[in-house]
C-alpha cells in the first residue's frame, strides 16, 4: 500500500454511508444495530432513524418525519438484531503481484465494505488468510471504529503461501455457534479454495464471494497497465514461470495454443467457483485489480447482490 | 556461378548445429507469477518440457541460419565464370626457396602456395592442361604438360620446399616459354616475392601473381649470414672461428650463439643487434684437433634454416714430391726449402720398382718416360718422346719472357734469366705457353688427360735461373700449380650449388652422406665429377671407397647465408608488364564472396536489431 494514499477518500466514506451489505441472515443480538428482528413489536425502544432504502417495511416508515422533512426515513428499535459480518482477506503472496497489486486492492475493497457494515452499525470482524487465519480484528461497530480498521488493514503484510482450507477451516471454527455474514476476498489460487469456503457453509455461514484478480491473470499475453514492455510478456516468449509464493517453477512457451489453453483453463476454474457459490446460495463476484473501487462497490457488488 | 573451395560448404552443417540448440536448449525468461496453479496444469497438456520438440520457427532462428549459410557460401568462395570456361594451359610455379619455409604463415608459406596452387589447378575448366615447377637453386619440372587434374594434384602434394636461395628468373622465363606457344597460356606464380627481380619478356602470356608473405613478416627473423675458421696469426695450429649474425627485426634485439666443435659444446655468446643491423662474434682457443665448426642462434624465430651454420676447418697433409733424377743439386735443394713440400728422389733406373700413384707430384729431370704417369707431372730439360716429339735445339735464344699474367709466374722476374738452349717443339693443344725466349716456347704448362704438367724445355745447369732469386718462387708457384686437387673445391657450399668433386685416382664408388644415410653415390672418372649441392642445410661429407676400403673423408658445409631468403619482410614481385600481372584472380572467374561476406555482416546487424528490440 502507498503509505500517503489512504484507504479510503473522505468523499468515498460518505457516499458508502448509503450502502448497506445484503443478507439473509437472522440472528438475535445484545447491541444496537440496523438489522431488523424478527422480534419487532415487543418491548421496543425507538433507538434512531435512518434513511428508507428499497426493501424496508413501509410500515416503519415515520410519516411525520416525511411531512416535516419531504425525505423517507424508517424508526430504528433496541432490540433489532445486529449482523456479524466477517470480512476475510487472503494477504498470501500471490495476492502481492500483479499491477495494479492484487493486494492493494483487497485492502481497499475490505476497507470499504468494513466502512459500509460499520455505518450499519454491524458487528465487524476482519481476519486475513494465508496459510492459517491471522488475527483477528474486531469485534469493531460504529463509525468510529473505522480509523481502527483502517489502520489494521494497513499494517497487513504477504509473507506466506496460500492455504484457504486451513485458513477458512481454522477461521470457521473460531466463530463457534455465531454465523454471520462472511465476505471472502481472495484470488482463489490455492487448491482447497474448495474446502475453505465448505467449513465457512457447514458453521451457517451466509457466503459472499470477491474473486479479486489481476488483468495479466485474466490475459496473460496482455500488456500490463503501467508496467514496461521489457518485464511483460507477448506471444511467442519462452518463459520460466517462477511461483511467487513457492519458488516452484514452470516452462512454457507462450504460443497461441498455450494461451487457448490456459484462458480454457481459467474459465473452467472461475467457472467452478461461481458454481459452487450458486448451489449453495452465495453471491459470487469476480472484480479485476485494475477496476476503480467506486465502481466495484456501487455496481459490481450491487449487482451481485452484495451491497444494497 | 562456380565453387573453388566446395569443401567450405561442410559448413552449413553448423545450421543442423543451429537448429539442434534450438530443439534442446530453449533458451527461458524468466518470469515472477502471482501462482503456477493454473499453468502446471496446463504443461502437462502442452508438453512443452520434453527434450524433443517440433521447431519453432522464429525470425531470430532464420536469420541466424541465413548467416551461418551466408558464412558457409563465403567460405565456398563462389565466383562468377566469366571467360566461358575456355581451356587454357596454366604453368604454375611454386617458389621452393628457403624462405618459403618461414612459419609466419601457418603452417608455413610452402603450405599456403600448396593450397592455393590446389585451388588453381581444381578450377581449370575442363579440357585444360597444366604444368608444375618447383622453382629452387634451378627450376625443377615436377610435372610436363597434361590435362590429368589428378596427377597435377598428385605432384603438388609431393613437392616441398628446399633450404635453397630462390632465383625465380630460369624458373619464370621457362613457364613463360612453356606457356607462350598454348592457347590460353597462363602462369601461376606461388611465391614470397624473396628473390631478385627477373629480367622477363612475358611476350603475352598471362602472369598470375599472388604473393604469400604475413603481414608482419621478418619481425624476429635473425641468421647466420657467415662463419669462417682461420689459423690464429701467433699459432697456426690453433684456430679462431668468425661469426657473423643479421637481424632482420625492425626493433633492437639480442642473439645468443654457441659455438660447437665436433658436436661439442664450446662456448655460447651474444650480441645486441640493432634494427636491421649485424654484429660479429669470435671464438678462440678452439680445440687443437676440431675439424667441424657450428654456430647455432639459440632462439627460434620465423625461419630454422638460417639459424644454423658449419664450416670444416682445412688441415692438410705434407705434399709428397717424387724427384727422379740423376742428380740435380739445384732441384734437391729448392724443393727442400718449400714449406709443407716433402721431396723423394729415385734413380731413373728404379722407377719401374716405385709405385708413383703414391705421391702427389713427381718430377722427371733430363727423362721423359713414354707414358706420364697419373699423377701431376713436372718436366724439366724435356727430351725427345712420343708424349712431345722435339725438332730439334734453339742454341741461345736470348733472356725468357713471360707472356699475359700467367699464375705460374706471380712474383717471378725472368727478365736476365738465360738458357743456352731450348728443346724446339710444336706446344700441343692442351699447353699453354708460358714463358718464351726468341719466341720459342720455353715454358708450357697445361691438364693433359686429367693431370697437370709443366714442361721446362731448358736444362737448368744449361741456364742461370737457379742464381736468381726468382728460382724458389716459380718452383713454389708450379709445385702449387701442381698440387693434387682437393677432393672439394670449397668446404663450404650454399643449398643446390654446383659442387665440384675430384675423384682419388683408385677410388671405386663416391658416396655423398648427411645426417648418417647415403645421400647419394657417384661412379668415379678420370675427371672431376660435377653434381648439384644438397638443397637441405647441413653438414654432408663425400666418402670415397677404394679396395673395398675408406681412401678418404671429406666433410663440407651447406649453409643458406643468404639476406634474400632471411629477410621475410613482404614483397611484391614487380613483373614487366603491368598489365600482365594479377595479384589475386583466377582465369575467366570472378569472386564474389566479399559481397556474401558484406550481406552477412547486413544480416548480423539485423540480428543486432531483433535481439535488442526484443529486450
Amino acid at each position: 500500500v502507498n503509505e500517503g494514499t489512504p484507504l479510503l477518500a473522505a468523499e468515498l466514506m460518505h457516499r458508502l454511508e448509503r450502502l448497506q451489505l445484503r443478507s439473509r441472515a437472522r440472528t438475535s443480538g445484545l447491541s444496537h444495530g440496523e438489522r431488523r428482528s424478527r422480534a419487532h413489536g415487543s418491548s421496543i425502544q425507538f433507538a434512531d432513524y435512518r434513511e428508507y432504502a428499497v426493501g424496508d417495511d413501509p410500515r416503519l416508515v415515520d410519516w411525520n418525519v416525511y411531512g416535516r422533512s419531504g425525505h423517507l426515513f424508517v424508526k430504528l428499535f433496541e432490540d433489532e438484531a445486529l449482523l456479524g459480518v466477517h470480512l476475510l482477506v487472503d494477504v498470501s503472496r500471490s495476492m502481492d503481484w500483479g499491477e495494479p497489486n492484487k493486494l492493494d486492492a483487497a485492502r481497499r475493497l475490505a476497507a470499504a465494505l468494513g466502512y459500509v457494515a460499520l455505518a450499519r452499525f454491524d458487528r465487524l470482524y476482519v481476519a486475513p488468510l494465508d496459510e492459517e487465519v491471522g488475527p483477528t480484528l474486531g469485534p469493531l461497530w460504529g463509525r468510529d471504529q473505522a480509523a481502527k480498521l483502517i489502520d489494521g488493514l494497513s499494517g497487513w503484510r504477504a509473507h506466506r503461501a496460500t492455504d484457504l482450507g486451513r485458513a477458512l477451516g481454522g477461521y470457521a471454527r473460531s466463530t463457534g455457534r455465531r454465523p454471520g455474514l462472511a465476505i471472502v476476498i481472495s484470488d482463489f489460487l490455492s487448491p482447497s479454495w474448495e474446502d475453505g469456503l465448505r467449513a465457512l457453509l457447514r458453521r451457517r455461514h451466509e457466503l459472499a464471494v470477491v474473486h479479486l484478480l489481476c488483468p495479466e491473470e485474466v490475459r496473460p499475453a496482455a500488456p500490463a497497465a503501467g508496467s514496461s514492455q521489457a518485464g511483460g510478456v507477448g506471444p511467442g516468449d519462452e518463459l520460466r514461470l517462477i511461483d511467487r509464493e513457492t519458488g516452484r517453477h514452470v516452462e512454457i512457451h507462450l504460443d497461441a495454443a498455450a494461451l487457448d489453453a490456459y484462458a480454457r483453463r481459467f474459465a473452467e476454474w472461475t467457472g467452478a467457483i461461481e458454481r459452487f457459490c450458486a448451489h449453495h446460495g452465495a453471491a459470487y463476484c469476480r472484480v479485476d485489480s485494475d477496476a476503480a473501487l467506486e465502481t466495484t462497490c456501487f455496481e459490481t457488488l450491487r449487482h451481485r447482490r452484495v451491497l444494497a | 556461378v562456380i565453387l573453388l573451395a566446395p569443401l567450405g560448404l561442410l559448413a552449413l552443417l553448423s545450421i543442423a548445429v543451429l537448429v539442434l540448440f534450438y530443439l534442446l536448449r530453449v533458451r527461458y525468461r524468466d518470469h515472477e507469477v502471482g501462482s503456477t496453479y493454473l499453468w502446471a496444469q496446463l504443461t502437462r497438456d502442452l508438453a512443452v518440457h520434453e527434450p524433443w520438440q517440433k521447431p519453432r520457427l522464429s525470425l531470430l532462428l532464420l536469420i541466424q541460419a541465413l548467416l551461418l549459410g551466408g558464412l558457409a557460401l563465403a567460405l565456398a568462395r563462389p565466383a562468377l565464370v566469366t571467360g566461358a570456361a575456355e581451356r587454357v594451359h596454366a604453368v604454375v610455379l611454386l617458389d621452393g626457396s628457403a624462405s618459403m619455409s618461414a612459419t609466419d604463415l601457418t603452417p608455413n608459406r610452402f603450405e599456403r602456395a600448396r593450397a592455393r596452387a590446389r585451388e588453381v589447378v581444381a578450377g581449370l575448366p575442363d579440357g585444360s592442361t597444366g604444368t608444375v615447377i618447383l622453382a629452387a637453386a634451378r627450376p625443377d619440372v615436377l610435372a610436363a604438360e597434361t590435362s590429368d587434374r589428378a596427377r597435377l594434384l598428385a605432384v603438388l602434394d609431393g613437392a616441398g620446399p628446399t633450404d635453397a636461395p630462390g632465383d625465380l628468373g630460369p624458373a619464370l622465363r621457362m613457364a613463360v616459354a612453356l606457356a607462350r606457344d598454348r592457347a590460353n597460356g597462363q602462369v601461376h606464380v606461388f611465391s614470397d616475392g624473396a628473390f631478385r627481380t627477373p629480367d622477363l619478356d612475358a611476350g603475352g602470356v598471362r602472369v598470375f601473381y599472388q604473393p604469400l608473405a604475413g603481414e608482419d613478416a621478418g619481425v624476429d627473423n635473425r641468421a647466420i649470414v657467415a662463419i669462417d675458421a682461420r689459423p690464429e696469426p701467433q699459432n697456426r695450429r690453433r684456430h679462431q672461428a668468425f661469426v657473423r649474425v643479421q637481424s632482420y627485426a625492425a626493433q633492437a634485439t639480442r642473439a645468443v650463439v654457441a659455438l660447437r666443435a665436433d658436436d661439442r659444446l664450446i662456448d655460447s655468446q651474444s650480441v645486441e643487434l640493432a634494427p636491421g643491423g649485424s654484429g660479429s662474434l669470435i671464438f678462440a682457443d678452439l680445440p687443437l684437433d676440431a675439424r667441424v665448426l657450428e654456430a647455432r642462434l639459440l632462439d627460434r624465430d620465423a625461419l630454422a634454416s638460417d639459424d644454423r651454420a658449419w664450416t670444416v676447418l682445412e688441415r692438410r697433409e705434407p705434399t709428397q714430391v717424387l724427384l727422379v733424377t740423376r742428380g740435380n743439386m739445384f732441384l734437391e735443394r729448392v724443393l727442400s726449402l718449400i714449406p709443407d713440400v716433402e721431396p723423394f728422389r729415385v734413380p731413373p733406373r728404379r722407377l719401374g720398382a716405385i709405385d708413383d700413384g703414391a705421391y702427389d707430384a713427381i718430377v722427371f729431370d733430363g727423362i721423359v718416360p713414354d707414358v706420364l704417369p697419373r699423377r701431376p707431372t713436372l718436366i724439366v730439360n724435356h727430351q725427345d718422346s712420343p708424349f712431345l716429339p722435339v725438332r730439334g735445339l734453339v742454341r741461345r735464344p736470348g733472356a725468357l719472357v713471360g707472356l699475359g699474367d700467367d699464375p705460374l709466374l706471380r712474383y717471378v722476374d725472368l727478365r736476365d734469366v738465360r738458357v743456352t738452349r731450348l728443346a724446339d717443339v710444336t706446344p700441343p693443344g692442351w699447353a699453354r705457353v708460358v714463358a718464351e725466349a726468341d719466341g720459342h716456347p720455353a715454358i708450357l704448362a697445361g691438364e693433359y688427360e686429367g693431370r697437370r704438367v709443366v714442361i721446362f724445355l731448358f736444362d737448368l745447369q744449361g741456364s742461370n735461373l737457379p742464381l736468381s732469386a726468382s728460382f724458389p718462387i716459380l718452383m713454389a708457384n708450379v709445385l702449387g700449380y701442381l698440387e693434387p686437387p682437393r677432393a672439394l673445391e670449397q668446404p663450404v657450399v650454399r643449398p643446390g650449388a654446383a659442387l665440384r668433386v675430384v675423384p682419388r685416382p683408385q677410388a671405386e664408388e663416391i658416396r655423398l652422406e648427411g645426417d648418417g644415410a647415403v645421400v647419394r653415390r657417384l661412379k668415379p672418372s678420370a675427371l672431376p665429377l660435377a653434381l648439384d649441392a644438397p638443397t637441405r642445410v647441413g653438414l654432408y661429407t663425400i666418402r670415397q671407397l677404394a679396395a673395398g676400403e675408406v681412401a678418404s673423408v671429406d666433410a663440407f658445409a651447406v649453409n643458406l647465408a643468404d639476406a634474400e631468403e632471411s629477410d621475410l619482410h613482404a614483397r611484391t614481385l614487380a613483373l614487366p608488364s603491368d598489365d600482365q600481372v594479377r595479384t589475386t584472380g583466377l582465369p575467366g572467374s570472378r569472386e564474389f564472396w566479399p559481397l556474401v561476406i558484406v550481406a552477412v555482416a547486413g544480416l548480423l546487424v539485423g540480428e543486432w536489431w531483433w535481439f535488442h528490440r526484443r529486450a
